[in-house]
C-alpha cells in the first residue's frame, strides 16, 4: 500500500468552483470530466514533490501554447507504482532528471488568469496508480 | 396499369446503390489503440521497437514509431499498401506521443481508402493532457498534408 501524498501547495485547498468550472476529480469540462484534482495556489508560490521519486521531465498541458509547463514525476520507494503530472507550474531547471523527496521544492505556480480571465489561479495535480487514473484526493488525507 | 410503385422502387434502388457508392468512397473506417503483441510485431514489420504506438481496425493501421532516429514517423499498412510517412506536423507529433493520450480511447486515426487500397486522408483525434482536438490530413504524392486543425486548450 502506498504512502499518502504530500500536499504540493502548502495549506493548499480544492479549487472552489468559478465560471470555468470547480477543481475536484470528475467535476464536468464540457463533454469530458475532470481526470485531476485542482488545488488553488497564488502566483509565484511554491510547488512541492507530491512523492519520493524521480522528476523525469517536464510536461506541457496544451498542444500549441507551450508557456504552459509541469512536471512529470515517477514515484520510487514507498510511492512505488504512482506516477505524477502537476501542471500550470515553472519547474526548477535543477530538478528535471534528478531524484526527489516528498516535500521539496519543485517549482512556482504560474499564472492562469491571462488565458482564462476570471479563473480561479491553481495548480492541476493527475495521478494514476499502477497505470490507472485515480482521483488524487485518496492519496491527501485532510484536503479540502 | 399503375407504374408508380415500380418507379418508387427503382428510384429507392437507385438511392441505396448510389448511397452504397458513395460510402466506400467517402467513408472514413475508424482505427483504434491496441497493445502491441509478438504477432503484431511479425504482421508488421520484423524490426519494430518497443517505441511505437499501434492503431488498427485488423485490417488497416497505423504505427507511430518514434525512436529517435531514421525510422520516425507514420507508417500505414492494409492489404495491399504499406507505406512511411514523415509526421504531419512534428511539433504536435513529437508532443502527442511524449506526453501520452488521457486514456486508450480518447486518441484514434481514421483513414478514408479508395477502391484500389490506397490511402486518401487521415484524421487524427485526440484528448491529450489539457488539449483535445482533431487534424484532417490529406495524402498526396505519398506526403501528408495538413488540410484543417481544430485544437482547443480546456482549462484544468
Amino acid at each position: 500500500m502506498s504512502k499518502p501524498l504530500i500536499n504540493p501547495v502548502k495549506n493548499g485547498r480544492i479549487r472552489k468552483p468559478d465560471k470555468w468550472g470547480s477543481g475536484g476529480f470528475g467535476a464536468p469540462r464540457g463533454s469530458r470530466k475532470h481526470n485531476g484534482l485542482d488545488i488553488s495556489v497564488a502566483f509565484g508560490m511554491d510547488i512541492l514533490s507530491p512523492v519520493n521519486g524521480k522528476v523525469v521531465r517536464k510536461a506541457f498541458p496544451y498542444a500549441k501554447d507551450l508557456s504552459y509547463t509541469g512536471v512529470l514525476i515517477e514515484g520510487d520507494g514507498v510511492h512505488l507504482g504512482i506516477v505524477v503530472k502537476i501542471f500550470y507550474m515553472s519547474p526548477l531547471v535543477s530538478v528535471i532528471g534528478t531524484n526527489v523527496v516528498a516535500g521539496d521544492k519543485i517549482g512556482t505556480a504560474q499564472a492562469l488568469t491571462k488565458k482564462y480571465p476570471g479563473i480561479t489561479n491553481h495548480i492541476h495535480l493527475e495521478v494514476k496508480k499502477n497505470n490507472v487514473i485515480i482521483d488524487p484526493k485518496t492519496m491527501l488525507p485532510g484536503i479540502s | 396499369m399503375n407504374v408508380m410503385p415500380v418507379v418508387i422502387v427503382l428510384f429507392v434502388a437507385f438511392l441505396l446503390g448510389g448511397c452504397s457508392t458513395l460510402g466506400k468512397s467517402q467513408g472514413y473506417v475508424k482505427l483504434e489503440y491496441k497493445e502491441i503483441e509478438p504477432s503484431d510485431r511479425e504482421y508488421l514489420f520484423k524490426n519494430i521497437e518497443t517505441c511505437s504506438n499501434l492503431y488498427t481496425n485488423n485490417k488497416l493501421s497505423v504505427l507511430e514509431v518514434y525512436c529517435s532516429n531514421e525510422k520516425d514517423g507514420l507508417y500505414i499498412y492494409g492489404d495491399n499498401y504499406q507505406h512511411k510517412f514523415d509526421w504531419f506536423d512534428s511539433d504536435f507529433n513529437r508532443w502527442a506521443i511524449q506526453e501520452g493520450c488521457n486514456n486508450p480511447e480518447s486518441c484514434f486515426y481514421e483513414l478514408k481508402v479508395d477502391e484500389s487500397g490506397e490511402i486518401e486522408a487521415l484524421n487524427y483525434h485526440f484528448w491529450i493532457n489539457l488539449s483535445e482536438g482533431v487534424y484532417r490530413v490529406d495524402v498526396l504524392n505519398k506526403t501528408l498534408r495538413v488540410i484543417q486543425k481544430q485544437v482547443a486548450d480546456q482549462p484544468s
